[in-house]
């Protein structure tokens, strides 16, 4: 039996393995059907939705021959919704009852909002770790099941630690804070009995950050300083009306300063982000092999760039639709100036604005897949490589049991 | 030499690939190595279809609740197992998603409604006393804010308010016999607005606006003083805090349902703005009836107020912005008629100095 295994299955079978993007096709045929479902269960339908569609993409991603696959299930998602519900509520009714009952007090209030929203924050890091555990707890390769282990309050204690780090440094500790939290996701990332581990560090990728913050924020900042006249002027608007001034103009330098930020910030903003990934990716070793990362910032921005174009084109053509729609009802709901309009005609301009609404929606969500998600998720995966892949053979089933259902996965936190 | 489908067998336990062959046998797709040993014998009954056709025909194979997996590499094997395995296309975990989809769409759907229909509302109501009164005036400010930005032209935006002595004179001579007598500890602060919108409305907080377009179309100051005492009761019962408070609990609840998936707090707002355009038939109801004994205990003769309904029906007019409490009645006719069944009593409600001065508060 066992000198019928065949070590190293195909001959392509290198030491070095490539990450390969299939590109299956009938994604938007998925996502029409997934939108329309959405709409028409209230909701309901999008838990199985987003099932489909990692089930999609991860089966798209192809190493050695074999594919991924996305084992989750819809009614795990939604299990784990209606879990999250019953904590989310009663907390958002408490504090709407003790902001009512203690009106008047700006003291009580502002601890108020302040307890709340922490803990708003502290549940967002809470289910940004527990997604990514399930996500991993369904994430499969040759039969064999990742996942994630590690503390979800010693995460969540990170985070709280470098996030108040992040804000007293004006932002400047940012590439320690991401790259700490990643390094811990990783480093409790399990393929098998396989650990993956990863040492990094933020001063690596602080220079790429400090341009993208100095591109994106430094004009802003200035261009505020430059308007706080403008900001007493519009204090006053709240004043009586006679005090109130007639126009306000903000300061020329603005607009240049905005145009720096909105032209040069966020391309360095993205720059720094797939500089981040190739760090990280780089870095990330399982036994004796590791992942390499080759991924462009250049191409990921003019992805970016080509999509914000698009978008805007696409905003353009339905606004000139609507503006003609708009003439063209307007026309038919009042054919006689002074004369009733006809009853069904009222109802042409909601109906009007309904459809209008799921176009805008349903368009932007396509092309969202179209022109930014697939593309940046097809150039970092064909831009990955593994070096001595053979370790794999090494790899068996953990034992570990896995997790039940997706309480922190059930509601939308980027990526896929 | 290998008999039937080659294919790439993984067991589940470790990550190595197995070269081997397929073959369909009496009850099982059985799966053989190289030297033709049996690897695994897979039930068809249990067999489901993971991934693929892809486009060079290969299909992934898998066993309930297992996982090992079956990657068969050659293009016609999917009709051939169609045949047998009656489960192929049905999900891993033996789950029908549909009727639970079904069911909770089901349920969704109804507690949405109830929410909406019967549930906020009511807590609406009952919410309203919580506020503090400065909290109360600091909401209309803000409501009436947002329907003067809405209604009132730039050129008139500055000051959007109509004022002048005599006219602010007339006005309370108007008004201070009506409001005077609603249980409420200031009487309303009443505003004439300078937009051409044929309308008033009661705001939290005690407000009420008289928009331009309304105080033209009035054609005697009993018309005006009925519009008002109904405007004032509103306040008195409590609509239009209440109406507020409603509709940011329905706007809430549907963003929540939704989820931000497909911009859902935009839906949420929009359906909310649809769904509570008005205080509802009781409510006017009620206030029509309050406005009758305010009416009659300050010596104004209802009348003109039945006249003002059914003129108002004659022209038809549909005004197009929410809380606008004269486009939420069908029925001008029937209150017209509830109007007219009150006993004929009292007088003009201004002299007609007093009126003129009124009608020109805008200039």
């Amino acid at each position: 039996m066992q000198g019928n295994l065949i070590e190293g299955a195909s001959p392509r079978l290198s030491d070095n393995q490539p990450v390969v993007y299939a590109g299956k096709p009938r994604l938007t045929q998925l996502l029409v059907k997934n939108f329309f479902l959405t709409i028409v269960t209230a909701g309901v339908y999008r838990f199985w939705a987003a099932t489909r569609v990692r089930r999609y993409f991860w089966s798209n991603i192809q190493l050695a021959d074999d594919t991924f696959e996305y084992t989750g299930t819809g009614n795990e998602l939604f299990i784990g919704f209606l879990i999250a519900m019953a904590v989310l509520v009663p907390l958002f009714i408490a504090y709407v009852i003790v902001e009512r009952l203690t009106l008047g007090n700006p003291w009580i209030a502002g601890a108020l909002q302040s307890i709340y929203f922490l803990t708003l924050i502290m549940l967002f890091q809470i289910a940004a770790f527990r997604s990514r555990r399930y996500r991993l707890s369904r994430t499969m390769w040759r039969g064999i099941y990742a996942a994630q282990t590690g503390s979800t309050w010693t995460y969540l204690g990170l985070s709280l630690f470098y996030g108040f780090l992040t804000v007293v440094t004006l932002g400047l500790a940012s590439p320690w804070a991401s790259v700490a939290l990643e390094r811990y996701k990783l480093n409790h990332t399990w393929f098998g009995d396989h650990p993956l581990a990863i040492e990094a560090s933020g001063r690596h990728v602080f220079l790429p950050w400090l341009l993208a913050l100095l591109l994106f924020a430094l004009p802003i900042i200035v261009a505020l300083g430059a308007n706080v006249g403008v900001f007493s002027q519009i204090a006053q608007m709240q004043g009586p009306p006679a005090t109130r001034p007639l126009l306000i103009l903000p300061h020329p330098v603005a607009l240049w300063l905005l145009l720096v930020t909105v032209f040069a910030g966020v391309p360095a903003l993205v720059a720094y982000q797939v500089v981040w990934f190739r760090y990280l990716a780089s870095h990330i070793r399982l036994g004796t092999s590791r992942l390499r990362s080759t991924a462009s910032s250049m191409r990921i921005m003019r992805i970016t760039i080509l999509f914000g174009l698009a978008v805007i084109a696409f905003f353009v053509i339905v606004m000139a639709i609507t503006a003609t729609l708009v003439a063209a009802i307007a026309a038919i709901s009042h054919p006689v100036p002074g004369q009733a309009p006809i009853p069904a005609a009222t109802l042409l301009p909601i109906l009007g604005f309904a459809v209008l609404y799921v176009v805008l929606l349903l368009g932007i969500h396509l092309m969202s897949y179209w022109w930014l998600r697939v593309p940046i998720l097809q150039h970092l995966a064909t831009t990955m490589e593994i070096e001595n892949f053979s370790v794999v053979q090494e790899i068996t089933q953990s034992t570990q049991p896995r997790q039940k259902y997706g309480i922190g996965d059930s509601f939308e936190l980027g990526a896929f | 030499m290998m008999q039937g489908w080659p294919a790439r067998y993984h067991d589940g336990r470790t990550a190595k690939s197995q070269e081997v062959a397929a073959q369909l046998g009496a009850d099982g797709l059985i799966v053989t190595d190289a030297a033709d040993a049996q690897v695994v014998s897979w039930p068809f009954g249990e067999i489901r279809l993971i991934d693929g056709p892809n486009d060079d025909g290969t299909i992934k194979l898998g066993r309930v609740d297992a996982p090992g997996r079956l990657t068969l590499r050659q293009a016609d094997t999917l009709d051939a197992l169609e045949m047998h395995c009656s489960g192929l296309h049905r999900s891993m975990d033996g789950h029908q998603p549909w009727r639970a989809i079904l069911l909770w769409s089901g349920i969704a759907i109804a507690a949405i409604a109830f929410l909406i229909v019967i549930a906020i509302p009511f807590a609406a109501r009952h919410a309203a006393q919580w506020l503090s009164p400065a909290r109360e005036v600091q909401l209309g400010d803000q409501v009436a804010d947002a329907i003067i930005f809405i209604t009132v032209t730039s050129e008139h935006r500055q000051h959007p308010d109509c004022s002048t002595v005599q006219g602010d004179a007339a006005l309370k001579h108007l008004t201070s016999p009506l409001m005077a007598q609603l249980a409420l500890p200031e009487p309303p602060r009443i505003r004439i607005v300078n937009s051409a919108m044929l309308n008033a409305l009661s705001l939290p907080g005690g407000q009420i606006l008289v928009f331009k377009g309304l105080l033209d179309f009035v054609e005697s100051p009993s018309e005006l003083a009925g519009i008002l005492a109904h405007e004032g009761a509103h306040i008195e019962l409590g609509h239009p805090t209440a109406l507020v408070i409603q509709r940011s609990a329905t706007a809430f609840l549907i963003g929540l349902l939704l989820g931000d998936v497909f911009g859902g707090s935009a839906v949420g707002a929009a359906g909310a703005a649809i769904l509570d355009a008005h205080f509802g038939q009781d409510a006017e109801r009620a206030a029509d009836a309050r406005a009758l004994i305010l009416l009659q205990k300050a010596g104004i003769d209802p009348h003109p107020f039945a006249a003002f309904f059914e003129r108002l029906d004659a022209k038809g007019q549909q005004s197009a912005i929410p809380l606008d409490f004269l486009s939420s009645h069908p029925l001008n006719a029937e209150r017209a008629q509830h109007i007219e069944a009150a006993p004929h009593q009292g007088g003009q409600a201004l002299d007609p100095q007093g009126w003129q001065a009124l009608k020109t508060i805008c200039g």
